[in-house]
């Protein structure tokens, strides 16, 4: 079972904006150029959020519930919030949840 | 000098001559030397410049309207405007970034102006008696960069090292790292940076995405499309604000957000207050507190504006902290504790909480201001004024 550990402190100690036009260290490239190929490659990937300076919602947001809006399966998207890792600080993981139960809800599953 | 700016003199001279009896003798170099030595362009500055209250709302924001509307009449008179600051006393951390801001979309839109500044006096402190020994109003003149940006001598004053702090910077895209850096420098804790960062990353990246959108019709294109950031240490707070000259936030939000959202918020809005009527819904001030609530209400319809609530968490977080948002018309607080009873007494019941306060200002200041003051502990104190 292949397992990958992807650190967003390794992509940028300082997540900026939503879109990659609004800025460097976006969530958008995070997500499309590491997160999904990673995703693909792998059976089980943890996202650690440790080690980075701070979140803004927008780039959280775009990285975790943009996954269900570029299609990827749900299981997998399941898994990898199941996965995440943050000790320095818990409640991002409760806010990731429900950026992407809010995406699951528009596609009409249950969250 | 050229005939069109002869035409401008005389035109200048007919205008200002109109119902007097005496009879205009015109000779168009003996008269351009008299304009300039007896009608130089001259605006003096309010002895406060700052955005809190509605006097000095007003005054400030007319002190900039004025210098527009010179700088605007000199396109053919070519005269050195003259901006006099000895009245000044006290600039604040919003008038700072809105002066900064507004005076370098004026000389982007108004170029080839000449300027003459009087520097400012030293106040004059009535319980000592005496002038106050510190160039207050210059230092912080000269440290956000007034100077340098009208192109002008700058006096050789002492400098106070505890305005050395203060610091403006600008751009058009979202810069994470710079802003991490100018929160870095204060010395908060970590889990600090992380909550100071959140709130503000938010408002950098609305100000690159919203506030200067195409989606909001507009006769002219925007002559400038940055952001400012001000960051300062005063009287053991920690100030961070920032600053866009775009649409502002009563503008952008019917356009950033689906109907339905907006219709949901503005019902909210409405159970809060006692009477059922959009009339109370009016005016700058609650498109701003409805902008406030748009992550608590969001329905399935929206992924998007989940970060203004963001701005608030800081302050939540913080005791002692507060928020204060200036678009357009409205001024917008949230403090960590409640309002003084007096005070929410004279609002509108209902429409704010207990730990909010709004108003809405005579003129608007054309773009959007979002600050933090957040009170920082006695070890990590320096660079008090």
């Amino acid at each position: 079972m292949k397992k990958r550990i992807l650190r967003v402190a390794d992509f940028t100690k300082y997540p900026g904006p939503r879109f990659e036009s609004l800025g460097p260290n976006s969530g958008e490239l995070f997500r499309d150029n590491f997160l999904i190929p990673a995703a693909m490659d792998n059976n089980v990937v943890e996202v650690d959020l440790d080690g980075v300076f701070g979140y803004g919602s927008s780039f959280l947001e775009e990285v975790f519930g943009g996954l269900i809006r570029k299609g990827l399966r749900i299981d997998i998207v399941d898994s990898i919030v199941e996965n995440l890792i943050s000790k320095d600080d818990p409640e991002l993981i409760l806010e990731i949840k429900e950026y992407v139960d809010d995406e699951k809800l528009k596609l009409g599953l249950k969250p | 000098m050229t005939s069109r700016r002869a035409r401008a003199i005389k035109k200048y001279l007919l205008k200002e001559h109109k119902g007097k009896r005496k009879k205009l003798t015109y000779s168009p170099k003996a008269t351009e030397t008299r304009i300039f030595r007896r009608e130089m362009v001259s605006i003096t500055s309010p002895e406060v410049i700052d955005l809190y209250g509605k006097k000095n709302h007003l005054r400030t924001v007319n002190f900039l309207k004025k210098i527009e509307t010179e700088l605007r009449r000199n396109c053919d008179l070519k005269f050195k405007i003259h901006i006099c600051f000895k009245d000044c006393k006290v600039i604040t951390a919003s008038g700072g970034i809105y002066l900064k801001a507004n005076m370098e979309l004026l000389i982007h839109k108004y170029p080839g102006n000449r300027f003459t500044v009087t520097q400012p006096l030293r106040a004059f402190n009535s319980q000592a008696g005496a002038y106050n020994s510190k160039p207050v109003v210059h230092s912080v003149l000269s440290q956000i960069g007034f100077y340098s940006l009208l192109k002008v001598h700058e006096p050789k004053l002492p400098q106070l090292p505890n305005v050395d702090c203060w610091n403006i910077s600008s751009g058009q895209l979202v810069d994470s790292q710079a802003l991490a850096e100018a929160i870095e420098k204060v010395g908060l804790e970590k889990s600090e940076n992380a909550a100071v960062f959140r709130s503000t990353i938010e408002a950098m990246a609305n100000a690159a995405e919203h506030a200067y959108t195409a989606k909001v019709p507009r006769t002219a294109a925007f002559n400038l499309e940055k952001w400012w950031l001000f960051t300062a240490i005063i009287d053991g707070r920690f100030y961070i604000y920032f600053c866009d000259v775009g649409h502002g936030i009563p503008a952008t939000l019917k356009h950033t957000q689906p109907v339905p959202l907006m219709h949901l918020i503005y019902r909210k809005l409405e159970s809060l207050g006692k009477k059922p009527s959009f009339k109370w819904l009016e005016g700058d001030v609650y498109a701003i507190k409805a902008s406030t609530i748009v992550k608590e209400t969001r329905t399935s319809e929206s992924n998007r504006g989940k970060g203004i609530k963001d701005i608030r968490s800081l302050i939540q977080k913080t005791p002692g902290s507060r928020l204060v948002i200036y678009s357009n018309r409205g001024s917008y607080l949230f403090n960590h504790k409640k309002v003084p009873y007096t005070r929410q007494i004279l609002r509108r019941p209902g429409l704010l909480e207990p730990n909010e306060d709004g108003w809405n200002n005579k003129l608007s200041i054309c773009g959007t201001i979002v600050g933090w003051s957040v009170p920082l502990r006695s070890s990590q104190r320096s660079g008090e004024l």
